[in-house]
């Protein structure tokens, strides 16, 4: 029973992260563009030699304005890095881009040191890539 | 004709339950694999010692009491089983659990079918560490992970004591995804 009862005390599983206070400011591509802001946050590099690849979301938000504070909690045991992408609903369809919309412009900054609040400023000029 | 009479009439003994001495089965199967003693209390009450292996990542040890309903034709029995799973590689766990399962067999005969069905509950604990420029928070998370266990097969008696069972494992492992059934051979033993 006492073995048991230790056993019931063991932790299955462990997730680690790091909170990080996101401070941005969006410059969309156009003065006139408005929309709601989606913001993303990715590792900026996952896996390992021949598996490895770039941007593994691992949260999204929006905002009403280009100008942001947010606080993300950034899983330790997956990736590396930390990139922040950013595009404007210009057309409040809820999606980057559409083959009959194309005028949206997102951008992306990857931050090289992941301190406790990072400053981003995300100039939105990726134009859309159909 | 030799072979006939060497069949004793077979009893499911660890298989059902409730035994009147000390009893072992020990089975290996594809891919759960088991051993099991029940060690008799009284008429009606065995303290049953179980571990069970699936392939070789799933350990499952359980300590527990088997109770005597009904002993006709057919025998009944329950048991309340609790402890621990250690789960290893890609899907790994670890955690306490327990099980309800009731086993029913029959007494007479040369070949008894049986037939076990339980209800099977993982307590999982997950921990959370957020490390903030403040300090570290951790918080601790249960899980509960529910099961059903199942298996239907025979006995065959050998001598007075001895018996051979195969049987078909059906759990769903956990509900509501019914896993891979599995088969497994066992060799049963009894104290005189």
């Amino acid at each position: 029973m006492m073995f048991v009862l230790l056993m019931g005390g063991c932790i299955n599983d462990t997730t680690r992260f790091q909170q990080v206070d996101i401070v941005g400011t969006v410059i969309p591509f156009a003065e006139s563009d408005q929309g709601v802001l989606q913001v993303i946050a990715y590792h900026a590099q996952y896996g390992a030699g021949s598996l490895a690849y770039p941007f593994l979301e691992f949260d999204r938000t929006e905002f009403d304005s280009v100008q942001f504070e947010w606080t993300i909690n950034i899983p330790q045991e997956e990736g590396e890095g930390l990139a922040i992408r950013a595009w404007l609903d210009t057309d409040g369809d809820g999606n980057f881009c559409s083959p009959d919309f194309q005028e949206e412009y997102g951008g992306t900054v990857v931050v090289d040191n992941v301190d406790w609040i990072v400053d981003v400023v995300i100039p939105l000029t990726d134009p859309c890539d159909f | 004709m030799s072979l006939l009479l060497w069949l004793a009439n077979a009893f499911a003994s660890a298989v059902v339950g409730a035994t009147k001495e000390w009893s072992v089965l020990t089975q290996v199967g594809a891919p759960w694999k088991q051993v099991r003693v029940h060690a008799p209390l009284n008429s009606t009450f065995n303290i049953v010692g179980e571990y069970q292996l699936a392939k070789t990542t799933r350990h499952q040890f359980f300590i527990g009491l088997n109770q005597l309903y009904v002993d006709r034709k057919w025998r009944l029995t329950g048991d309340v089983f609790a402890g621990t799973i250690k789960q290893i590689g890609e899907l790994s766990q670890q955690g306490a659990a327990g099980e309800l399962r009731l086993r029913a067999g029959r007494t007479t005969g040369k070949a008894t079918p049986w037939v076990s069905l339980g209800t099977h509950h993982l307590l999982l604990r997950d921990r959370t560490v957020i490390e903030r420029e403040s300090g570290i928070e951790t918080t601790v998370t249960p899980k509960h992970v529910w099961s059903l266990t199942g298996a239907v097969g025979i006995e065959v008696g050998f001598r007075d004591n001895w018996g051979v069972v195969v049987g078909l494992d059906l759990p769903w492992i956990p509900v509501p995804a019914p896993s891979i059934p599995g088969a497994h051979v066992g060799v049963t033993w009894s104290a005189k």
